[in-house]
């Protein structure tokens, strides 16, 4: 309890140091135009969440960039199964993943503009940055496999139910849940840099797009705390149900990896 | 009753068996003995099925293979009862594993992870998760491995009861360990 506290204080101590900074700055700048002051922004975001409309609005973000993500999460599960089992198809898949890698995230969104539309654009280019991160991840995770155990598995013909649990998942899922934190945080970004440029209707994006076309700054500071509030939960709720769902083994797995 | 005929093994294009026959009844002890090197672990591993030999033919009576391999290979994400109890399946999994870890000494520590475990222990865990798989064919690869002499006693007597209704073929540096197991003595 004594450590908690603690560590929320000087939690509070760093983010206090930041925004007396960014204070200091809208006073030093003194126009509210080029930074407005946390004060104004904090207004503006409470104004903004008494809507109906703002809640929509997140909800339909929120609804874009998770559906991304969870279809690249089992799309990247998928693909690293196929490519882990078959080298065939680790050869033929092995390109595609460089190139969804190299490629700028700009050049998918004008392609995919084309070939989706504004509404559906967001949801795939989330799924376009998550999907490369899993399926490398699951992959190495795979690769990872300790072939002693391996072997023990097979002398004691352990049943595939017995070698998911006790083997395979514990193994995987480190690799696998540092794939999502990593990633969602960049699906989030790229989630609304997809939905500013194809002016997705109703989305946090829009709502940037027009505070910069009307120079509505303080919009564009409280529209952005949005998206990086809403990565925080998201990624803190991904690993919190993944400890409730893991089983204990997983969990210690992933402590020991992570020591 | 286990009969290996003429059995050749390569690994890495070296030849690591040639020619070897091998014969077990379906009880009693087996020690193989043998410089370092010359396949006496290969040929364990081969019984194990986890090797196919490139040539030779292997004809067996027994049905489960129990291996305790060089090194302990446990899992590190469960306790020292999990670990047992993971190769057995059934209600009394938990039950069949605590009687064995106690067999080998270990009543004290069923709750423990294998990095809480000395090199001793670690093997004795994995001594107990063989016995407790209860083959017909108990492959035993060096199980006294950094087990200390006082400890090393009771595994033998352990060894010796298992190996009169069961088959065991072990694999040594110690003339004196096989002795003490009343085992057949093969020399590769």
């Amino acid at each position: 309890m004594k450590k908690t506290l603690k560590s929320l204080g000087g939690t509070l101590l760093v983010l206090a140091f930041w925004l007396a900074l960014w204070w200091l700055g809208a006073i030093r700048m003194g126009r509210e135009l080029l930074l407005p002051s946390p004060l104004t922004v904090l207004e503006r975001l409470l104004e903004l969440a008494l809507t109906a409309d703002f809640w929509l609005i997140v909800l339909r973000s929120i609804l874009r960039v998770v559906c991304g993500i969870l279809l690249a999460l089992i799309s990247g599960v998928l693909l690293a199964l196929l490519t882990s089992n078959i080298p065939f198809l680790r050869r033929l898949f092995y390109p595609l993943l460089s190139v969804i890698k190299a490629t700028p995230v700009a050049s998918f969104v004008i392609l995919a503009l084309l070939w989706l539309g504004s509404s559906a654009l967001p949801v795939f280019i989330s799924m376009l940055i998550v999907l490369p991160v899993v399926w490398a991840a699951v992959s190495d995770g795979i690769d990872a496999f300790d072939k002693d155990l391996t072997e023990v598995c097979r002398v004691f013909s352990f049943p595939f139910g017995k070698r998911l649990r006790l083997l395979y998942l514990p193994t995987v899922t480190p690799y696998f849940l540092s794939a999502c934190k990593t990633s969602i945080g960049m699906a989030w970004k790229a989630g609304v840099a997809a939905e500013i440029l194809a002016v997705s209707p109703v989305s946090i994006g829009k709502q940037l797009y027009e505070a910069k076309i009307y120079l509505e700054t303080p919009d564009l500071f409280a529209w952005t705390l949005v998206v990086v509030l809403l990565s925080l939960i998201i990624e803190k709720l991904v690993t919190l149900s993944f400890r409730a769902l893991g089983k204990r083994e997983i969990r210690r797995a992933t402590y020991a990896q992570g020591e | 009753m286990l009969k290996a005929n003429n059995l050749c093994v390569t690994l890495g294009g070296k030849p690591v068996l040639e020619n070897f026959s091998f014969f077990c009844e379906d009880v009693g002890c087996t020690a193989l003995m043998g410089a370092s090197g010359i396949g006496k672990t290969t040929f364990l591993r081969v019984l194990a099925g986890l090797i196919r030999p490139d040539s030779g033919e292997i004809e067996s009576t027994f049905t489960r293979v129990s291996v305790k391999f060089q090194e302990p290979r446990l899992f590190d994400w469960l306790t020292v009862k999990q670990n047992v109890a993971a190769v057995l399946s059934g209600e009394e999994a938990d039950s069949i594993a605590e009687k064995w870890l106690s067999a080998v000494g270990l009543e004290k520590h069923l709750h423990k992870y294998p990095h809480e475990l000395s090199g001793g222990m670690a093997q004795r865990v994995a001594l107990a998760r063989a016995l407790a798989y209860g083959g017909d064919l108990l492959l035993l690869d060096e199980p006294f491995s950094a087990v200390d002499e006082a400890t090393k006693a009771p595994l033998l007597e352990l060894i010796r009861a298992y190996a009169q209704s069961h088959a065991v073929i072990l694999v040594t540096h110690s003339k004196e360990e096989a002795e003490l197991l009343g085992a057949k003595i093969v020399q590769l």
